[in-house]
């Protein structure tokens, strides 16, 4: 394992609201629960923090361990090892999901004329080096960047406020409960559930990081930001719009009047895309150093990147191939990697405990 | 497939320094494996050879689940 480098608090606190940022933004879950969006996203907001907590109770009893460590320990080196690889191919496809819906993002958004092979090379070349500056620069790129984004959600909804109607919210729960909760359990997976990668970065904070404190303190803050950007799609376009728009924050941006921000916009959801992509990426450069033993993982950062490329065009036909996967498969794609396995680590954690008390 | 190409050449000569600098054999086949797979697959997806996809793989078994 490479142990040289810890990363403070402040720098995992930013990665956290730049990666649930990054995994929402896009995506734009709560649409499919219409006028009740706020609602879902509340629940799934709650489901998060529990995922947190399971991700951190983990690493507690493991301390020390990363995920690759902890399935070794727990399955055997077979089993484990299987297992890691499996995660592995699991955080890789989701840096491919993320590079995609990026490249299209910018695509539809701002560069109309440009092959979208060219902004996925040119995106990944700047991820791969910021991975290969290290892990430290990592850390300092998120307190760097993610900052601005905060800045820019919260005045675009102050600058909106004149636009708002607060009527669109209704009628409330008209098509009843489950489907909302349905919309939950796809937001929680698709926003919250990937910090599960996080596994894979806890050995590498310093002990003054203070785990839940600064875990929550991250998903509670990134989650008020995101709750802004539902009432504010929901105020100011109403849910259908919303529903029927790929990216409706974009759209509620071109509203303002007066002023033109829309590429603001279009710069946070990159910086949040961005960031999601070097910490998935890092996660398994960390994990491919962790399974063969390797002392750095830096040779390695070119080869994934021209991977990640490929893969990502291989696996989606189209925009809205990726937006339909992405909503109504992933989140059941997720279960095993983000809930079932976890808890199972959980309960033989709390197992091995008691047993060696 | 100049672009391709271009491209692996490109991170072979970038990453040369290293990969002579680590002298590790494993570290070298691991990879030289990464670069070929990403290549191959490369060079799949530009002919449009590549029938299976593995999103569409993943949506039949998820929804098999689901049903």
């Amino acid at each position: 394992m490479i142990k040289k480098i810890k990363m403070s608090g402040v720098q995992y606190f930013f990665w956290i609201v730049g990666m649930v940022f990054g995994n929402t933004a896009f995506s734009h879950p709560t649409s499919n629960a219409y006028q009740d969006g706020w609602l879902s996203f509340i629940i799934a907001w709650t489901g998060g923090f529990l995922l947190m907590t399971l991700y951190i109770l983990i690493y507690r009893l493991n301390p020390g361990e990363t995920l690759v460590g902890i399935l070794k320990n727990y399955f055997g080196k077979v089993i484990g090892t299987l297992f890691s690889i499996l995660y592995l191919i699991y955080f890789f496809h989701l840096g491919t999901i993320g590079l995609r819906y990026s490249v299209e993002f910018l695509k539809t958004v701002t560069y109309f004329e440009t092959p979208i092979i060219a902004l996925a090379i040119a995106g990944t070349l700047t991820i791969a080096y910021v991975l290969k500056t290290g892990l430290e620069a990592i850390g300092r790129i998120g307190e760097l960047i993610v900052p601005p984004v905060i800045v820019i959600i919260i005045l675009i909804f102050t600058a909106l406020i004149s636009e708002y109607n607060i009527q669109n919210l209704l009628p409330f729960m008209s098509e009843g409960i489950k489907p909302i909760l349905l919309v939950s359990f796809q937001t929680m997976s698709i926003s919250f559930g990937q910090t599960v990668v996080f596994l894979m970065i806890f050995p590498y904070l310093n002990k003054e990081a203070r785990l839940f404190k600064t875990s929550y303190a991250g998903i509670a803050v990134i989650g008020i930001l995101l709750l802004l950007i539902v009432f504010q799609e929901i105020f100011v376009l109403g849910p259908d719009l919303v529903y029927r728009y790929i990216f409706p924050t974009q759209i509620t941006a071109r509203l303002l009047p007066a002023i033109d921000v829309d590429q603001l916009v279009a710069v946070s959801y990159v910086i949040g895309g961005g960031i999601k992509i070097v910490i998935v990426i890092l996660a398994v450069l960390l994990g491919i150093a962790e399974l063969f033993n390797f002392k750095e993982y830096i040779v390695f950062v070119l080869p994934i990147c021209a991977l990640m490329i490929v893969v990502s065009f291989w696996l989606f036909n189209n925009i809205f191939h990726l937006i339909d996967w992405n909503i109504e498969i992933f989140p059941y794609y997720s279960i095993p990697f983000q809930i079932v396995i976890p808890v199972i680590i959980l309960i033989l954690s709390i197992l091995k405990k008691q047993i060696y008390r | 497939m100049v672009l391709l190409i271009g491209s692996f050449i490109l991170i072979i000569l970038i990453d040369i320094r290293d990969l002579l600098r680590v002298k590790n054999l494993i570290i070298i086949i691991v990879y030289v494996s990464i670069l070929i797979t990403a290549f191959s697959l490369g060079l799949l997806h530009m002919r449009d050879s590549l029938n299976c996809n593995p999103s569409e793989i993943i949506e039949t078994i998820v929804r098999g689940f689901i049903k």
